[in-house]
């Protein structure tokens, strides 16, 4: 109880308030432009956040994080664009109802679905988060082994594009963080005489690279797409609770699902909102109406997609496994404030955990409250000339990338990154395996080495640990998952074909 | 065999990879490392091969996945307008620590926006005067952050 006053305390400041307030501002303009989103937004305040206190870092960051998740859904609306991937899904029916005239009460369900489920979240968080660390105290370097060996896995497996190259990007992504020291000889590993090389390739440059620098690499080579009107007036009404009351169901479902999803690894806002769209058009009462303006689907989506937030972060402090490119950049940049994510947070430093529990809920009504009044203001962003946005981020971006260790040979990683991740998205492999394949790569390397000594070099003794072998079962049927799925779908076609065939060829 | 599949950007990148992960692999086993694999049991090269084992075999089977047409092949759209990005941010990177962050901050900022097509001279030019000083302003001054200075000058 004296922690949570205390957390209390921390959090209720006017420093913490404002950068709350502004990170929410920055995040929304973030992602109503699309491409930007969190990752980008994160990594472009990270300079700031390098010179703020501890915890007035930790509400710009969670600011930004919150109101870019939501930004998305006013360009969806507004002009059918969704400035985020997670906001997709709210076009569906946001976009119908804005071009019935009423782009106004559709950003006020939009806005306040995205309020409820945030909230939603952070109720996950507080509850779950303490229990999951208590029960990680139980731990040994084989189950951490198994769990990092099972996120990497669950990542590269639901990303865009194919597994092998998700798998390959990953395993790349770990092969970048064994550049270096290695921590428990001392030996210089991949370095070739590099001296620079030795404090190996840090993750705040390769992130700005693999995302800011690569996605300004891809618009310079999509320039010639189709210019976004700008010419639009929006408001923003509230429905009433009398329109809210046969709506509770969907709204409910909808938080549950983006919770539950946004705390399994690799999984994220957009699938969560796709998930819960489905489940709408199943089972809504108006589903005959969703997809032609029915505020249901927004509700659905934007919901789902703001539940994640919080349940995100679960993981991510109750373990220190990130289980998106946000929350391993999160993860980043509280490392960098002299914060450890992991069970001995919720030990020996409970008052910061409370503050970010307080910090997320006055985040989310801070996005409430600037959706509210600055629709009208956020769509103006569009209309900044493309040249000069890309400008922008990239030299604020690179500004992250340098200040974090005041060492040119960060800018030359970013640019490297950058080229690498161009590369890539232009040729199919998915980013967020290599990002995650970094952040884990010392975790799970650490605690194999462990393992191994704690077994003396008897793989077979992991296998011995029931939460560990459970976990390893999860990642081989995770890895057999579309081995399995294709079979099924081969033994139902052939079945198909059979049940279809003419009865003359009996 | 027909040429057409090589067209394929995924198999370049695979096939790259693997070459690489090849070398790397070899290079594990450079005696310089001998020493501390005696010293300490299993060595410092003792995961980085399990992850290089892996990428060889993941970047065979993408390569190979990708020669029978499940890549996409890479687009010829603008190749011009991305290589000019992609030179003016290196010379931008390499810049910084030689002629100081604001110098090449103001060029930068003045030449990358009418690649994607902004040329109102006025409009660039005090958008490259403005964020290059309001940058540098807040981080050097306000944050006390030391950013890179110019030979020529001694406050930037």
């Amino acid at each position: 109880m004296e922690a949570a006053l205390l957390g209390l305390d921390l959090a209720l400041s006017w420093q913490v308030l404002l950068a709350v307030c502004g990170g929410t501002a920055l995040g929304v303009a973030g992602g109503v432009l699309p491409g930007l989103g969190s990752v980008v937004g994160i990594t472009m305040v990270l300079p700031f956040t390098l010179t703020m206190a501890q915890i007035p870092a930790l509400g710009l960051l969670l600011g930004i994080y919150c109101g870019s998740v939501y930004g998305g859904s006013i360009t969806a609306i507004v002009i059918n664009t969704p400035g985020t991937p997670q906001a997709a899904a709210t076009a569906l029916d946001g976009y119908p109802m804005a071009a019935r005239g009423q782009a106004d009460l559709a950003l006020g369900w939009a806005t306040t679905a995205s309020l409820a489920g945030g909230l939603f979240s952070v109720g996950i968080l507080i509850l779950a988060a303490p229990q999951l660390a208590a029960f990680s105290l139980n731990f040994t370097s084989i189950e951490y082994f198994a769990l990092g060996v099972f996120a990497l896995i669950c990542i590269a497996q639901v990303s865009r594009g194919s597994m092998l190259k998700g798998l390959l990007s990953g395993a790349t992504g770990m092969f970048v963080a064994s550049v270096g020291i290695d921590q428990v000889t001392g030996d210089m590993r991949f370095t070739f005489g590099s001296f620079a090389l030795s404090a190996g390739i840090s993750l705040i440059p390769a992130v700005v690279g693999l995302f800011a620098l690569s996605e300004m690499f891809v618009r310079a080579s999509e320039r010639h797409a189709p210019a976004i009107g700008t010419d639009f007036r929006v408001g923003f009404k509230v429905p009433g609770f009398a329109q809210w009351r046969p709506r509770l169901g969907v709204l409910f479902k909808s938080c549950a699902i983006g919770s539950f999803i946004g705390a399994l690894p690799g999984t994220g806002a957009a699938t969560s909102a796709f998930i819960s769209y489905a489940e709408a058009k199943r089972s809504s009462p108006n589903r005959d109406r969703i997809g032609k303006g029915e505020p249901d689907g927004i509700v659905a989506a934007e919901s789902a997609n703001n539940a994640v937030t919080g349940s995100a972060l679960v993981p991510t402090l109750a373990l220190g496994i990130p289980g998106d490119p946000v929350t391993a950049v999160m993860l980043g940049t509280l490392v960098v404030q002299g914060i450890t994510p992991g069970p001995r947070l919720f030990t020996d430093q409970l008052d910061i955990v409370y503050a970010i529990f307080f910090i997320l809920i006055a985040a989310n009504i801070a996005m409430f409250a600037v959706g509210a009044a600055g629709a009208q203001a956020f769509t103006r962003v569009l209309r900044v000339p493309q040249g000069l946005m890309m400008a922008g981020v990239v030299i604020v971006a690179l500004l992250g990338a340098y200040a974090v260790r005041g060492n040119p040979l960060d800018l030359v990683i970013a640019l490297v990154a950058g080229l690498v991740g161009f590369v890539m998205r232009k040729t199919g492999f998915p980013i967020a395996p290599m990002v995650i394949g970094m952040v884990l790569s010392p975790m799970i390397e650490s605690s194999l080495r462990q393992s191994l000594l704690l077994t003396r070099g008897d793989f077979w003794a992991f296998f011995e640990r029931p939460i560990a072998l459970g976990l390893f079962v999860l990642t081989a049927l995770v890895l057999a998952l579309p081995v399995l799925i294709a079979a099924f779908e081969r033994v139902e076609g052939a079945r198909a074909s059979l049940a279809h065939r003419p009865e003359s060829d009996e | 065999m027909p040429m057409a599949p090589l067209a394929n950007g995924a198999a370049y990148v695979a096939a790259a990879t693997l070459a690489g992960s090849v070398f790397l692999f070899w290079h594990t086993f450079d005696p310089i490392y001998e020493t501390s694999f005696a010293a300490a049991g299993r060595g410092p090269m003792f995961f980085p091969r399990i992850i290089l084992g892996l990428m060889i075999a993941l970047a065979a089977a993408v390569t190979l996945h990708s020669l029978a047409g499940d890549g996409a092949p890479i687009g010829r759209r603008a190749v011009l307008p991305v290589l000019i990005a992609m030179v003016l941010t290196a010379a931008y990177v390499f810049a910084i620590p030689k002629v100081g962050y604001l110098l090449a901050t103001l060029a930068y900022a003045l030449l990358l926006p009418p690649v994607f097509g902004d040329r109102k001279p006025a409009t660039v030019a005090g958008f490259a005067l403005c964020h290059a000083l309001a940058t540098w302003f807040l981080f050097e001054r306000v944050f006390l952050i030391v950013l890179p200075k110019s030979p020529w000058f001694v406050t930037f």
